[in-house]
Parts: C-alpha cells; structure tokens; sequence
C-alpha cells in the first residue's frame, strides 16, 4: 500500500510540472470570468430576472439566477475541460506508452495494475482539480453575492463537485481509453477530442448526452425536478457513470492483460 | 535462473520473431549474439514480461514475470533505449525504483559510485548525454546488485574507455555471484567477460553453450573470439 502511495505521489509530481495544466486553467477562467460579467451587468440594469423569466431554457431556474450562471458556464468549462483532459492525458499516458517510459516501469516490480491506477488516478483529480479551482475562485472573485448565496445552500456546492466530477470522470474514461487504445500521442489526442466534441454537439438534439446533460444535472442534483421527462432524467444520471465505468474497465484489462510493451 | 521452453513469438502479419527457442541458463555471464532482427532484444521483453510469447514459456528465476512482476526486484534490465523521465533528476528516478525494490538511499549511491555518475546524478535526466544515459542506465539495471542483470547494447554511445568500464564492471560484479545476460554487437570486447554464449539467427537457436565448447571450430582450431565464434555458426547455418 506504502509502494502505490508512492507511486501515486510521483505521478502526480509529474503531472503538475505540466505547463498545459496552467495554460488552460487560465482559458477556464477567462470563460468563468466572461460569461459572470455578462450576467452581473444585466442583472445590474434590472433586466436579468426578466431574461430568466422569459427564456424557455431557463424558466426552471426562475429565482435560482445563481444556478442559470453556473450551468451556462458549465458548457464552456466542459469544452475547455475536454481540451485540457484529452491533452494531459494523451501527453501523460499515451506519450509514455509509445517512448517507452510505461515499458521502463513495467521492467521494475511494479505491477502494471498499479501504473494504471496511479495514472488514472491522478488525471482524473488533476482534471476535475482545473474546472473547480476556476469556478470556485471565479465565483468567490467576482462577485461577493455569489459566495454568499452558495454558502447559503450547500445543495448548490455539493450539486456543482457531483457534477465536476462525473464530468472529469467522463472526460477522463474517453481520454484514457483512446490513449490505451492507440498508444500514440497524436492518434490519442485527436481520437480524444473528437469524440468528445462530436458528441457535445450532438447533446444539442439529445439533451440526455454530455454537455448539455452536464447543465441538466446541476440543476436536477440542485432540486429541480421539473427540466424533462422521468426516462430523460435517468439517462442523463446514468449515461455518465455507465459510460465512464465502462470504458475505464475496459481500458484497465487492455493495460494489464494484452498490451505488448514493445 | 532463466528457463525458456518452446518459446514462440509470432507477429501480426505471420512472421516469427522467435521461433522455438528451449534453452537454459543457470548462471554466469551469457552472450546473447546474433544479427540485427535476429530476436534478441524480443527474447529479453518476453523475459522480463513487456511481450507475451505466442507459445511457450519464459521463466525467469522460476517465475513468469508477467504474471508475477515482484519477481524484478531481483532482476535489473538496460533496455536498448530506454526511455527514462526527463523531467526528474537521476537520483529521484533511483531512489523512487529503490523503494520498489525493497533498497536503501545507501545502495543508489553505491550504484551511482560504481558506475561513476555521481556528478551528474542529481541532474534532471533530460539533461544527459547519450553517453551519461547509458552509464545512468547501467546504475539502474546493478542498483541493489540483483541476481541477474539484463544489458540490452549496454556499450552503445559509450567511447573507448566508457566500454572497457563496463565490460570490467561485469567482470566485477559477477565475481559477486551476479549473473549477467548481455545483448551486444561489440562481440570482441564481450568475448572477454562471457562465460556461456547463445547466438540467434532468424529467431532460431545457431548455437549454445559455454565460450570453451563453442570456441573449439574445428579439430585444428580453437578460439575465445566471441566474432570468430559468432561468424562461424552464423556461415554454418547460412550454408
């Protein structure tokens, strides 16, 4: 247990000196900060209870214009999340299957489980660690309201890190998969993103699949029930976690079952 | 120490890299020869667990290394080109393996001592040379001194004096009861510290067994040259 710890920690020391980890918290920060200027400066001309009231994708928030903010910009963080996720990961797992550096740990007792989990284990948190720094740190920056409302239900926050992480934990279980899949850094990355992107897109027709489900589930995990159909609501709760679950298992007997280190 | 039986190695597109190879090796210093492509380095990866044999079986100090990898702590492998970290300093690379192999700090810098890197250990690893990786590499494969080390083209990007350095650390270290399986195409040199030579062609086995047995050519002739050696089964089993 001592020896996976360890092994834990040096990975995650590597992937914090990964300079794309800051480039792209900055990008989520600046769509964070965007998108909370435009909604301060309309609710401060009086006009954003209005806005709410009469946008039909928004009318289920009406009275929770904290909850239209953070879900709005949850579309971008998870655009900008796929980049950053699909980048990392495919830099951190997919670079180091093709030079040679995983085949380096596995001529060592390490077993090839344990290089796996480590290494999913800290994508997955230093993922879900870029969208939540950025919003938290928005959200507490920008405007003093805002903290003050979260704090005030904790249903909010606990809504926005369920979300977050079943987020990162989709983005993560693509990623991986793609990396494990095609052990080359450029196949990975583009593989990645792209299935990624294409179905964010197609979530605009099917409002069960990520990213709009994303948006979905923040306001359902915050007590709006009303947004659509009981079947609509158990696919979007399911899909993530199936999917992920899903892809990860299969990625992890790849890894430590059939793949040739050669 | 290693056991290889009916070992095959067959890829994709149908051709053998290794072809029915049985062989045993106890102990000693094994000269693994033969030409570029002939299974060398494919014969190491399936000791050490990286491939897996399309029949057969690889036993490495009486254990699969695949399914067993605890095994390795008491194997050290040099790949060909091994692909180490670059953003961590030699000693942080060395110590974190040490862990994993049950060692003390003291025993990095014994390693480090003998293969006389310690100028450079606590440099980050991107910033060696080919020539301080290799003696890095090295360090790495005899840390903790294990049972066997593995040296795949172990004097690669070595000058002169580094190669007699490394041939003479074998010769050392095996004095200390280490095994050594060195993969090399500086069959001069190696001829000088190899107890036992098995030489590939085309995956298969041309030749095995100790320097002396294999050196004696023909009844008027009789050799240690390891490239005297090699060439001569490598004619024989082209003809």
């Amino acid at each position: 247990m001592n020896k996976f710890v360890k092994l834990i920690s040096w990975e995650a020391r590597r992937i914090l000196r990964f300079p794309l980890l800051e480039i792209f918290l900055v990008l989520i920060m600046l769509s964070v900060v965007t998108e909370m200027f435009y909604v301060s400066q309309r609710m401060s001309e009086g006009s954003a209870p209005l806005l709410l009231s009469t946008s039909r994708r928004i009318v289920y928030l009406y009275g929770k214009w904290i909850a239209y903010n953070v879900s709005h910009t949850m579309s971008n963080i998870f655009i900008v999340s796929i980049l950053t996720g699909s980048t990392l990961i495919g830099n951190f797992m997919a670079k180091e299957i093709e030079n040679g550096t995983t085949k380096l740990y596995a001529s060592h007792p390490i077993s090839r489980s344990h290089i796996f989990i480590s290494k999913y284990i800290v994508c997955f948190f230093s993922l879900a660690l870029v969208p939540l720094l950025a919003l938290l740190i928005s959200v507490f920056m920008i405007d003093p309201r805002f903290p003050l409302y979260l704090m005030q239900n904790e249903r909010e926050i606990i809504s926005l890190l369920i979300v977050v992480l079943l987020m990162s934990f989709y983005i993560t279980s693509v990623s991986v998969a793609c990396s494990v899949f095609s052990r080359n850094v450029a196949m990975s990355l583009f593989g990645s993103i792209g299935i990624l992107l294409v179905i964010n897109i197609v979530s605009g027709d099917y409002s069960y699949l990520p990213g709009r489900s994303l948006s979905s589930l923040y306001v359902l995990f915050c007590g709006n029930q009303s947004y659509s159909s009981q079947i609509e609501r158990t696919i979007a709760i399911v899909f993530l976690p199936l999917v992920g679950a899903n892809l990860s298992f299969i990625s992890y007997y790849l890894f430590t079952r059939r793949m040739e280190l050669s | 120490m290693v056991e290889l039986s009916e070992l095959h190695k067959k890829y994709r597109n149908g051709t053998y890299a290794i072809k029915n190879i049985d062989f045993i090796f106890d102990e000693g210093v094994l000269g693994l020869i033969g030409p570029n492509g002939a299974g060398k380095s494919t014969m190491i990866k399936i000791l050490m667990g990286l491939l897996r044999p399309s029949k057969g079986d690889a036993i490495l100090l009486g254990e699969n290394a695949f399914s067993n990898p605890a095994i390795l702590k008491k194997v050290g492998i040099l790949h060909e080109k091994p692909a180490y970290p670059p953003d961590v300093t030699g000693r942080e690379f060395l110590e974190f393996m040490a862990v994993f192999k049950d060692l003390e700090k003291s025993d990095v810098n014994e390693a480090c001592n003998i293969m006389k890197i310690t100028g450079y250990i606590d440099k980050k690893i991107g910033s060696y040379s080919a020539g301080m990786l290799q003696r890095f590499g090295i360090a790495d494969a005899i840390l903790g001194k294990p049972n066997l080390v593995i040296l795949d083209e172990p004097t690669s990007n070595l000058d002169p004096l580094g190669r007699i350095d490394v041939l003479n650390i074998i010769g050392a270290l095996h004095t200390e009861a280490i095994s050594f399986i060195v993969s090399t195409h500086i069959l001069s040199e190696l001829g000088k510290v190899c107890t036992d030579a098995l030489i590939l062609n085309e995956g298969r086995v041309i030749a095995e067994g100790k320097i002396g047995d294999l050196g004696r050519i023909n009844d008027d002739k009789s050799t240690c040259d390891l490239e005297m050696i090699f060439l001569h089964y490598l004619r024989e089993d082209i003809e």
